[in-house]
Parts: C-alpha cells; sequence; structure tokens
C-alpha cells in the first residue's frame, strides 16, 4: 500500500527541528514514526503521521519548506527474518530501494520506503 | 614554496614587489614582505586610465603619490559630488588630461580613499592619497576578479526551484578570499537528497560561468535569511582588506 509521508526541509541548526515538533504537537498531530539522517548543511526529516493532510497545511503555514511524498508501506510479521523476506521478493522484482525505515503498528511490523 | 621545501627569503634574489589591482590592509602588506623578504609598493589603477600605475607608493610605504601630470585627482562626496577637505575621506574622480582618442573627464571610479598630504621626505609633490577604503557602490573584488551581487543575483533568478532571497558572505580563509551563496529554496519540490545536491551543483556552476570564480553554494530554508525594510543586504564582507 502506498502512504503520505512529509519530507520536511530542515537546515541543521539548533532550534530547526525542535519548531517544527512543537508545531505539529501543538496541532494534535501524533508522530507514529520519523527519521533524519546526519548530512552536512541541511537535512529531509521523513515523518509518518497520523493526519498528514492536515500536518502538511499547517506546517505550509507555518513557513516550512515540505513535501507530502507518496511512500510505499507493507506489513510484516512481528519476527526475526521477515524485513529480509520481503527485500528478496522485491530485489527479485527488480525494485531498487532509495530510502527504508520501519515501525511497528498492532503487533505487525510496518517496513516504509520509497524506490527510485 | 613552502610545499616544496624553499624559503623565499634565503633560496630567491626577489627585492622588490608592486602590488595592486585588489584593496588589501596594512597588515597584509607587512605578512607579504616579511614571507619572500622583500619590499612591497602598493599601486594604483584602472583599465580607464592607463592600466596600473595611476598612483604609486614611493621609498616611504606612506600613501600613493597620483601622476598629477598626467591625471587631475579630486576627492568629492559621493552623494552631493562636492569636494572634501584634505583628510577626509570621499570618492576618487580622475581626469585624464593626457590620453588621446577616450579621454575621460570627471570619471566616478567608486574608490573611497582621502587625501593624505601633498609633500613628502622622497621629495615628490605629486599628492599622496590613502590605500583604497572601500567603494561606494555594491561592487566586490574577489581574488582580482570584479563582481556585482546583480550578477549572482541574475543566476539565482534562472533557477525556478529557488525562492529571491539571497545573501552573499566574503571571507578569507589562510590567503584565499571565499564567497558563500546561501539562498533560499522556494517549495521543496523534491524528497530526494541527489536531486537537492544535483541543485546546489547547477547553481555553483552556472554561477562560476557567469562571475569566473566558484562560490559555496548552501540551500537554506524559504524565510531564513534576514529580511530588511529598506533596501536588502545582499552582502556581508567579513574580509579585512579595507583598514
Amino acid at each position: 500500500m502506498t502512504k503520505k509521508q512529509l519530507s520536511i526541509f530542515i537546515e541543521n541548526k539548533g532550534g530547526t527541528l525542535i519548531k517544527v515538533l512543537e508545531v505539529l504537537s501543538k496541532a494534535g498531530i501524533q508522530i507514529i514514526a520519523s527519521t533524519i539522517a546526519d548530512t552536512k548543511d541541511y537535512g529531509i526529516y521523513r515523518v509518518i503521521c497520523d493526519k498528514p493532510e492536515d500536518a502538511y497545511l499547517i506546517l505550509k503555514e507555518e513557513g516550512v519548506n515540505l513535501q507530502l511524498t507518496d511512500v510505499n508501506a507493507v506489513a510484516v510479521e512481528d519476527k526475526v527474518g521477515a524485513a529480509a523476506d520481503v527485500l528478496h521478493k522485491l530485489t527479485d522484482d527488480g525494485v531498487n530501494i532509495a530510502y527504508m525505515y520501519s515501525y511497528l503498528e498492532g503487533g505487525k511490523g510496518m517496513l516504509i520506503y520509497k524506490t527510485n | 614554496m613552502q610545499e616544496q621545501g624553499i624559503d623565499p627569503r634565503k633560496d630567491t634574489k626577489l627585492k622588490i614587489l608592486a602590488i595592486g589591482a585588489e584593496p588589501h590592509s596594512e597588515e597584509q602588506r607587512k605578512r607579504i614582505e616579511n614571507m619572500l623578504g622583500v619590499k612591497a609598493y602598493n599601486s594604483f589603477g584602472m583599465s580607464e586610465m592607463c592600466g596600473p600605475g595611476v598612483g604609486f607608493e614611493c621609498k616611504e610605504q606612506n600613501g600613493l603619490h597620483f601622476w598629477e601630470d598626467y591625471y587631475i585627482v579630486e576627492i568629492v562626496d559621493p552623494e552631493t559630488l562636492e569636494p572634501v577637505p584634505d583628510g577626509e575621506i570621499g570618492e576618487l574622480i580622475l581626469t585624464s588630461i593626457n590620453r588621446e582618442a577616450m579621454p575621460l573627464l570627471r570619471y566616478r571610479t567608486r574608490d573611497l580613499t582621502r587625501v593624505l598630504g601633498r609633500g613628502c621626505p622622497c621629495g615628490r609633490n605629486h599628492v599622496r592619497l590613502d590605500r583604497m577604503k572601500g567603494r561606494s557602490d555594491d561592487m566586490m573584488v574577489l581574488r582580482g576578479v570584479n563582481i556585482f551581487p546583480i550578477q549572482i543575483e541574475k543566476i539565482l533568478m534562472q533557477f525556478k526551484e529557488l525562492a529571491n532571497n539571497y545573501l552573499i558572505t566574503l571571507t578569507t580563509d589562510e590567503n584565499n578570499d571565499n564567497m558563500t551563496v546561501e539562498v533560499e529554496l522556494e517549495d521543496l519540490f523534491t524528497d530526494d537528497y541527489q536531486r537537492l545536491i544535483q541543485l546546489q551543483k547547477d547553481v555553483k556552476r552556472a554561477l562560476k560561468d557567469e562571475i569566473l570564480l566558484t562560490p559555496h553554494v548552501k540551500l537554506v530554508p524559504k524565510g531564513s535569511l534576514p529580511t530588511s525594510e529598506g533596501k536588502a543586504v545582499r552582502v556581508i564582507d567579513k574580509r579585512t582588506v579595507y583598514n
């Protein structure tokens, strides 16, 4: 299935990440999973939340640079080896993964990934 | 020379350096003199006059003698264009009196300087002007190249991914001048780091083609650069060239 992910442009400076989290918190948006890499001048903070379209509009109003990105989501059994099985299938199908992260939901593991 | 293990003070027979083209401070001149074991004499010139040598320091190294038999020198207030008294900083106006085909009358150099004196222990009575103190326009000189902020603006505007606000910061590290251009992103057009990096590279290359040197380019979020009420401040010069 696909999910809507917030891709937020964050300057590598103190206070920028906190500002985004505070805006979301004040708007009652719940973050389900998120990730940001250790890059130099800026990073893209990727967020799965409970109300992505609302979050997008609220952050845009605050003047934040962001995008609503379609990402793939696949639920797997919460057991050892489950992710490897999924990746085998994807690689066999010739799918190239750009980035990936995961979280647990309702006893299942959710793999979020974007393809090239 | 350092890398090759050469000590210019001992291993070369350099005695005198004539320097110019870019503003530099008294400290920088002394550093060059010490590093190379030479005497470095400042000069002033411009292609609109005769090239280098419109003015030159004598052995006193206390101001540039301007050749008044070739150029009429005026120092004026850059706003009113009225003359300022000796010793006060103003814009240098030059009139060439020996040039044929293209003489320039009361040409605004946009360089700021002041009269230091009209006599000299060296015996020359040509007016002595101070080293250049700055510009009355927004032109920058970096690594010998003249650059106007409008050139950078023109290039940035070609990229639809970029917004209108940008900031140029000039710094010196060791012996090189550096330019960093921070530019705000319009909307986030991609989720992909590679495409952002590619945009940065494309902007860098386009700027280099225009201004002849390669600046650092930083993408910043929209609204993160300072805004001003009046005229936008586009350049912050952190170098110490005008001292």
